[in-house]
Order: structure tokens, then C-alpha cells, then sequence
């Protein structure tokens, strides 16, 4: 009885007509991306040239993203869209830690840490293989 | 995924997503954001589905997600409660509208395992799994919500 009165309920509640017209509207979105491709390419040069440097090094010291390979399903994504609050300290030992989230594609974070010394940190090469079969996903990391 | 299948998801499942993402956030525009970032999610999805619903389960655990991101983001809008849902969405009886105004008063946590359960019919152990607790931890709320929603509905909620 609580379920057909909780689901009674509950379907008169909707989202704004507007909120759904923006969602539909993604996909042409998309095609107007792919119609002005040429331009957007060049815009994104200027933009990476002007902006990029500033916002990843600010947000990763600028090393993380040479250090760090994600493999999402296999195929190598782009770190940038996928590592989530990204934090370096220095431990009590002088060790820097670093910590960060990897998303996965159905919006699920898993949280890696690692500790390194100067010289370790230099040369340190991290690979992220996280499985997402659509139903369940996991993450390891291996540290060279 | 195809532009007509990305339709027809968006028209299936909008409100059953918003209404996963409300039971956490309250709100009706952060609801919102976060169903659009789990349709944005569903277009950029680059692996195919089995069947419809494959699509389904994976909505829905995408909502789980980007509503616990959300809720802890610093971005978070924090508009206006909804004070004003008597009038916006017309319930039939008066009844309904304490359902929906006591549900909204719950913790969040309480509210979110109470909607999959009685609106999204997921098991405990299924809830358990979606967000990622345990299945005592997923009976606890449910107990604390029912005896809520019972103090607050009287005779209008049976402790089923």
C-alpha cells in the first residue's frame, strides 16, 4: 500500500519542461560542434596556449598529468577530464604524498594516494586501469 | 548511441532520474543539474548497451554518483528549498503533498534509500550495491525513515 501511495505521489513530481528541452538539446549541440570543427580546433589552440599552461599547472603543479596514464575499458583517456581534487602534502618523513580521484565514466570516484621522495617522484610512472562493464567497475594502479 | 536512442532514453527516464536525483538534494534546480549531468554522461557514453534495461541500471547508478558528487560539491547552487511544491505540481489530495513534503524533510541519506526502495522497487541488497554500503547500513535507514514518515503521516503510512 506504501509503495503505490509513495509512487502515486511521486509521479506528479517532474522537472521543468525547460530543463528537458536543454537535455535534448545536447545532440544538437554535437552537430553544430562537428559543422564548425575547423573553427573550434583553432579556438582551442589559442585558448590551450593562452590558458592551458596557468590552469594545470596550478591545479597539478604542472606533473601529474606527464606522470599519470588512465586507461578506462583499455583505451587511454585524457587525465585531465578524469582526475578529480587533485592534493599534494608533505608528510612528517619529508615524503610527498599525492592524492587524487579518477572518475569513471558513470560518475563513480575511486581515490589512489602515493608517497614518493624527490628522486622517486621524478621518475615515477603511474598506469590506471579502471574496468567499467556498465553494471560494475574497478580501478588498480601500478607504480613503476 | 544514436541521436534517436538518446531521445527516447531522455524521454523514458527523465523523471525517474530527476525524481533519484531530488531524493538526494532536496532542490529542484540541483536536481536538475544533476540529471542533466547524467544525460550528458549517457550522450558521451561511448560503449554500447545490451538491452533497454542495461540502460536503466546504468542511469540509475550514474545518478547515484553524480548526486553524492554533487551534494558534496563546493559548486553546489543551494537555491530555494521547495517551499512552493504544493503549487507547482498540483498533487491530486492532500495527502500527497504531506507524503512528499514529510519525504523531503528526511536526512538525505534517509530519503534517498527510502525512493529506491518504494519508487525505484530496488531490494536492499540492490540498494546496498548502488551506493555502495552496506545492506544493515541500508536496513537502518529504512527502519529510521519508516518511524519518521510514521510520526509525521499518522494513519496515512503503514509501517510496511
Amino acid at each position: 500500500m506504501n509503495k503505490e501511495y509513495y509512487k502515486n505521489t511521486f509521479s506528479m513530481v517532474c522537472p521543468s519542461e525547460e530543463a528537458i528541452e536543454r537535455m535534448l538539446c545536447m545532440t544538437e549541440t554535437r552537430k553544430k560542434t562537428f559543422r564548425h570543427k575547423g573553427l573550434i580546433i583553432v579556438l582551442a589552440v589559442i585558448a590551450a596556449l593562452v590558458c592551458g599552461t596557468f590552469t594545470v599547472n596550478a591545479a597539478t603543479d604542472g606533473a601529474l598529468f606527464d606522470k599519470v596514464k588512465i586507461f578506462i575499458n583499455g583505451d587511454e583517456v585524457n587525465p585531465t577530464e578524469h582526475i578529480k581534487n587533485y592534493k599534494t602534502y608533505v608528510d612528517d618523513e619529508g615524503r610527498k604524498i599525492t592524492s587524487f580521484e579518477v572518475e569513471s565514466s558513470d560518475g563513480s570516484r575511486q581515490s589512489f594516494a602515493y608517497g614518493t621522495n624527490d628522486e622517486e617522484d621524478e621518475n615515477l610512472e603511474a598506469n590506471i586501469n579502471v574496468n567499467d562493464d556498465g553494471a560494475h567497475n574497478s580501478a588498480e594502479i601500478s607504480v613503476e | 548511441m544514436t541521436e534517436h536512442e538518446f531521445v527516447c532514453a531522455v524521454k523514458l527516464n527523465n523523471q525517474r532520474i530527476f525524481l533519484i536525483a531530488l531524493s538526494f538534494t532536496h532542490n529542484q534546480t540541483d536536481a536538475e543539474d544533476v540529471m542533466q549531468n547524467v544525460f550528458l554522461k549517457l550522450w558521451r557514453y561511448n560503449k554500447s548497451f545490451e538491452d533497454i534495461p542495461h540502460i536503466d541500471k546504468w542511469l540509475t547508478r550514474v545518478c547515484v554518483n553524480e548526486s553524492k558528487n554533487y551534494i558534496k560539491s563546493p559548486f553546489r547552487k543551494r537555491s530555494v528549498p521547495l517551499e512552493d511544491a504544493k503549487e507547482k505540481y498540483s498533487f491530486d489530495y492532500e495527502c500527497d503533498y504531506d507524503l512528499f513534503k514529510a519525504v523531503m524533510s528526511l536526512p538525505k541519506k534517509q530519503s534517498a534509500v527510502i525512493h529506491l526502495f518504494y519508487y525505484e522497487d530496488l531490494s536492499v541488497k540492490e540498494i546496498a550495491d548502488v551506493l555502495k554500503i552496506n545492506e544493515s547500513a541500508v536496513k537502518t535507514r529504512l527502519h529510521r525513515a519508516r518511524t519518521q514518515l510514521k510520526q509525521l503521516l499518522g494513519d496515512e503510512w503503514n509501517n510496511e
